[in-house]
């Protein structure tokens, strides 16, 4: 169960992401921005690294489904394909800065290229029922076409409580309960806000003290297998067993910490970079 | 005097194309030089660099198999690999290029390169990463440097397409050969299901079907069956394998190396023997025709 297997074309992986875009997204957030920009920014570039990480010299192969889901004044589709055609999707690219060490080891100022795929929106109510309801929809799907795949891996990125939260909490839970041979979908929760109690991959309910909202999403997180526990681990997240694929009041760091953990620190591939020594 | 008879192939993983196979193997007769090497896929354009190190290695007049200049002997191609890289990535104008190129993103690669003297009957390698040479002699079989199956991780050591970037150190092992041995070179995943059948007692058998590939369509029919072992399956990768076996020769001066190289277009060794012997015979053939041409012409003319 949840064998880690490579993402490769043989066996693509499946991601779908779940964007809050009601009007309470419209809050300031972190060193600058709204928890709309901050939020949008971090699934772009999450995206750009499933991009990369599914390239082979210039070309980019089918290795991954991606498909991501705004809800907010409506419930949209915003991406749903095959990652080489999600890049075609692309809106445009920003020019913005980056500082790196060049071969001396001196750091210099460069530009890059950060592609775009969505863009920010905030209004309305929260209609996370809805948008859990079209995920089972997308990886119902998936698993009938890819049955012994790695198992699709739901996140959702919200701050506030739902509008429905009792059937939030059924289509959740039959989303968590459809399974392929490698084991039953993940579904990830990341509550984004700026208190500074953060929790994450809390194992237990008492962690919470007594906050209905933030038990309300640790009862429709996946718990944290116990095979991949160390892959948490080695980014920078330890947990503890029964951990909930759970954070809840996470800064923006965080977010982009388990964004990235979520969405391919799981499905690694076989060989990762070697780790840089002093 | 001894022969070594050489057999090498390289397949790709399941679902995927040659071109995306990021393995590279060379075999250099001339000097007794064998190569392998894994690019890691996630790393820039390593394909590209995979190819440059099994290049250079068989090619170049002089080896520094050492703990001194390993980093040198890399400068030459690391500075190819960056025009290559360069010319693509200006081709192309992607961001998931030029992003990368601009990061000064590596190329990472494993590799193993195996030097036999003939005459000294010794050899010498280097090796870096999770890329294997196994060693069978009278003594036993010897993996470097990996010797259990269970040491193979998500992680390997590799040389980098940048000088800056090179933090590993590579191996350098050196030992005697005997007729009989054989020299076994492949990667990773090969390497990780032949070691997990050697903890099985399973090896001669293995060894033994290893040693009766003959082209590319029984290996990829092994690679084929290994992949569906539910006992011992081999993982979906690319591969990279490449035989050596050590005979004493018949005739004291002779030496002989027996390339089957199974890239494709793939020829196995029955096919060399095959279209050599069809091309002396068409050779004659048209050559005696030229003479009896040539001949009636005089006589015609002399007449």
């Amino acid at each position: 169960m949840y064998s880690n297997v490579p993402i490769q074309t043989a066996n693509p992986g499946c991601i779908v992401i779940l964007i809050d875009q009601s009007w309470s997204m419209e809050e300031s957030f972190s060193d600058g921005g709204t928890k709309a920009e901050r939020a949008t920014q971090a699934v772009n570039r999450v995206i750009e690294s499933i991009v990369l990480e599914c390239r082979s010299g210039d070309n980019i192969r089918d290795r991954c489904y991606v498909s991501v889901i705004g809800y907010g004044e409506r419930v949209d589709c915003l991406l749903d394909g095959m990652i080489a055609n999600i890049d075609k999707a692309r809106l445009g690219v920003k020019k913005v800065k980056k500082h790196i060490p060049n071969e001396t080891g001196k750091l210099v100022e460069i530009d890059v290229e950060a592609p775009i795929w969505l863009e920010p929106k905030a209004s309305n109510g929260t209609p996370m029922h809805e948008a859990f309801q079209h995920a089972a929809e997308i990886v119902e799907n998936w698993i009938s076409h890819s049955p012994d795949s790695f198992p699709p891996i739901v996140i959702n990125i919200t701050d506030a409580m739902a509008s429905d939260l009792v059937l939030t909490t059924d289509n959740a839970r039959k989303v968590m309960n459809l399974k392929t041979s490698d084991g039953a979908v993940l579904v990830f929760n990341l509550h984004i806000a700026n208190n500074q109690n953060r929790i994450v991959l809390p194992n237990d309910k008492t962690q919470l003290a007594g906050d209905s909202f933030a038990e309300f999403l640790f009862d429709i997180s996946s718990p944290l297998p116990e095979t991949l526990a160390e892959s948490a681990q080695r980014a920078g997240l330890p947990s503890e067993p029964g951990a909930r694929c759970f954070a809840y009041n996470a800064n923006e760091t965080l977010m982009i910490q388990l964004l990235e953990f979520g969405s391919l620190g799981l499905t690694q591939f076989r060989k990762a970079l070697p780790p840089p020594k002093d | 005097m001894i022969i070594l008879r050489v057999a090498s192939f390289i397949t790709h993983k399941k679902c995927e194309s040659l071109d995306d196979c990021q393995d590279a193997i060379k075999v250099n007769e001339e000097h007794s030089r064998y190569a392998i090497a894994d690019g890691v896929t996630r790393s820039f354009f390593p394909k590209q660099w995979a190819e440059l190190l099994v290049n250079h290695f068989c090619t170049m007049p002089d080896l520094p198999l050492n703990r001194e200049t390993w980093k040198e002997w890399l400068v030459p191609i690391q500075e190819k690999w960056y025009k290559q890289v360069e010319e693509r990535v200006k081709a192309r104008n992607q961001y998931y290029l030029t992003n990368s190129f601009n990061t000064r993103d590596p190329a990472v690669s494993t590799f193993v390169g195996l030097e036999v003297d003939k005459m000294k009957r010794q050899w010498q390698a280097i090796v870096v990463g999770d890329s294997c040479l196994f060693h069978k002699s009278a003594v036993g079989f010897k993996g470097y440097m990996i010797e259990k199956s269970e040491n193979f991780t998500s992680h390997t050591q590799a040389f980098t397409s940048f000088p800056e970037k090179n933090y590993d150190v590579p191996d350098f092992i050196s030992g005697e050969i005997q007729s009989g041995d054989m020299f076994i070179l492949t990667t990773d995943a090969l390497a990780k299901w032949i070691l997990e059948h050697k903890e099985s007692e399973n090896l001669e058998e293995i060894l033994n079907q290893l040693g009766q590939i003959e082209n590319c369509e029984q290996f990829n029919q092994f690679v084929g069956q290994a992949r569906d072992d539910e006992k011992i399956c081999l993982v979906n990768d690319d591969i990279a394998l490449m035989l050596i076996s050590v005979e004493e020769s018949e005739e004291k001066s002779a030496s002989e190396t027996v390339t089957s190289e199974n890239v494709e277009p793939r020829v196995g060794v029955l096919e060399v023997i095959f279209w050599g012997g069809l091309t002396v015979f068409l050779g004659a053939w048209a050559l005696r025709s030229l003479y009896r041409f040539l001949r009636d012409l005089i006589l015609t003319l002399t007449e």
